[in-house]
This record gives C-alpha cells, structure tokens and sequence, in this order.
C-alpha cells in the first residue's frame, strides 16, 4: 500500500494529434497499447480518442511512479489500462484514474491517483501571451494554473507559491517531479503539471469536493 | 555506417518532428528538452529508426533515449551486434 497521496495527469490536445497522421499508425497502437488494449481501441466508437485516452492515462500514471521510484523505465505497453477506465497497472503500482474528455473542446484530460480521493484538476487553454513566447511558455501556464488551482482552495494568495523542479539526476530533463512550495518550502501537496498543443492542464492533491463554507482543506499529511 | 552517417540520418528523421532548426541540433541535445519533442512524437521517432536503420529497438532500449548522441549509440550498437 502506498502511504502518500501522489498524483499525475496528462492532457493531449486532440486537434493537435489529429495533425499527427502518423499517430494513427498500427504500430504506434502496438507500440503504446496491449493486446487487449488495442483490441478495444478497435472496437470503439472514435479509435482515435479511445487511443489517446489510453496514451494518457499511461503518461499520467508514469508521473506517479517517477514519484515513487527513482529511474522508472517507462514503456507505455507495461502500463495497463482497465477497460472501465477506472484503474491502471503501473508496471506493477496500482492507481485510480479519473478521465475526462471534451470532444468539443478537442481535449482529453486523465488523472491517476494512488488513493480513491479524485484530486482537484483543470484544463485551461493556453492563454493568447503565454502563446506568443514558444520556449517554456506552457510550463509557465501550466505553473500558473496550478498554484492558482491551490490557493484558491487553501485560501493562499498565489504570488506566495511557487512550483519548482528540484534536480534529479538521469531524469529526462535532469529535474525530478514538480514540487509547490510557499516561501521556499515545500506545501506538502502534491501536483502534476501537463500541457499539449493549445492546452495546459494541472492537478493537485487536494480533494476535488468542495464542502459548503469552502474551508477546511488542509494539506494531506501523508 | 559511420557516427557521422547515422547522426545525420537521425538528423533527418527528427526534422519534422522538431520546432528547432535542424542546423542546431547536435549529440548533446536533448529530444524533449532542448528539441521540445514530445512523448507521442518520440514513440513515433522511434519507429522511424527502426524503419530507417532495419533494427528493432526494444522498450527498454527505447527509454534509454535521452539525447540525439544516446540515438546515435544505440543504432550503432544495434548494427554491431546485427
């Protein structure tokens, strides 16, 4: 059992992957998906966004395991999705998923969770500034949108958060998981940051549920 | 194949995936970082070496990938033990 309430998500901006033709490829489904997998994203009713659905979820998961591992190899076939959607096996760590799509809004959004909790998500497009500055611009959307997501529901002003990256060796891009901090140090909420195409999207660890007087929603200690 | 040959078919694979110009991309940069490939698009990088260099690179090998120089290495390890 996992004691700590880690979270990832990922958004794929479904218009952008449309322009992808070769995505749509039986051996990027093979490469991605199962068996049984594949088998259901050929049975459905719109294969492409049953495919990134499943590319989501998988991507989201993996963000929870770098969490827990070090070095996690991630191979997209070894995390299985089941066919509710509802959980994945993450090379081995069982997680719950919560996916979301907007087919007009041309996006799908997956969740993965080590508890039942859903966490507090959104989806944002990219805002037409952030748009017009390429390099780090939706990480920065991304950032944003998260430590206001946070705030918001712990009653912090966002100027006073801040996400970082601490350093990680052998890490992709040599920076471990993203890490909210106030005044330096860490919040003790987890989060995850995402951004595709014309979107950004975050989540955080904190119970999605609103309770009727807005308060009451203090950092999860585990 | 020399190192300079498969670098500059793996050049040439990256291009259009890449928002970089080609002349700067070097051994030292990064596929995700430095090149803002994503992890859709490098899955499909990956099946483009495979077709391009007629080698099967395995999940493992695939994760592994961090660098244009960790491609080079690979495809060149792959053909050697061929």
């Amino acid at each position: 059992m996992i004691a700590a309430w880690l979270v990832g998500n990922d958004v794929v901006d479904l218009r952008a992957a449309a322009a992808a033709p070769r995505s749509g490829r039986p051996r990027f489904l093979a490469r991605v998906c199962d068996e049984a997998e594949q088998a259901r994203v050929g049975a459905a009713a719109e294969p492409a966004t049953a495919l990134w659905t499943l590319f989501a979820a998988k991507e989201a998961a993996y963000k929870v395991v770098a969490k827990l591992r070090p070095q996690p190899i991630f191979a997209h076939r070894r995390y299985r999705v089941a066919a509710d959607h509802a959980t994945i096996d993450a090379d081995g760590v069982p997680l719950a998923l919560w996916v979301d799509v907007d087919l007009a809004a041309g996006w799908v959004h997956v969740v993965a969770s080590t508890r039942d909790d859903r966490p507090l998500a959104a989806v944002e497009a990219l805002a037409d500034h952030d748009a017009q500055v390429p390099a780090g611009a939706p990480g920065r959307g991304a950032r944003r949108l998260v430590t206001a997501l946070v705030a918001a529901r712990l009653g912090l002003a966002a100027g006073d958060l801040a996400i970082e990256r601490p350093p990680r060796p052998g890490a992709w891009d040599g920076a471990g998981p993203p890490v909210i901090v106030r005044g330096g140090r860490p919040l003790g909420v987890d989060v995850s940051l995402s951004h595709d195409g014309r979107l950004i999207a975050g989540v955080a660890a904190l119970v999605a549920a609103s309770r009727p007087d807005g308060a009451g929603f203090a950092p999860d200690p585990g | 194949m020399s190192d300079q040959q498969i670098f500059t078919e793996i050049v040439a694979i990256l291009t259009p995936f890449v928002k970089a110009n080609a002349d700067a991309i070097t051994l030292e940069s990064s596929i995700l970082k430095d090149l803002q490939v994503n992890s859709a698009r490098l899955v499909d990088i990956v099946i483009e070496i495979e077709d391009k260099f007629g080698i099967e690179v395995k999940d493992d090998d695939a994760d592994t990938i961090r660098t244009v120089g960790d491609a080079v290495a690979l495809v060149k390890a792959k053909q050697a033990a061929a």
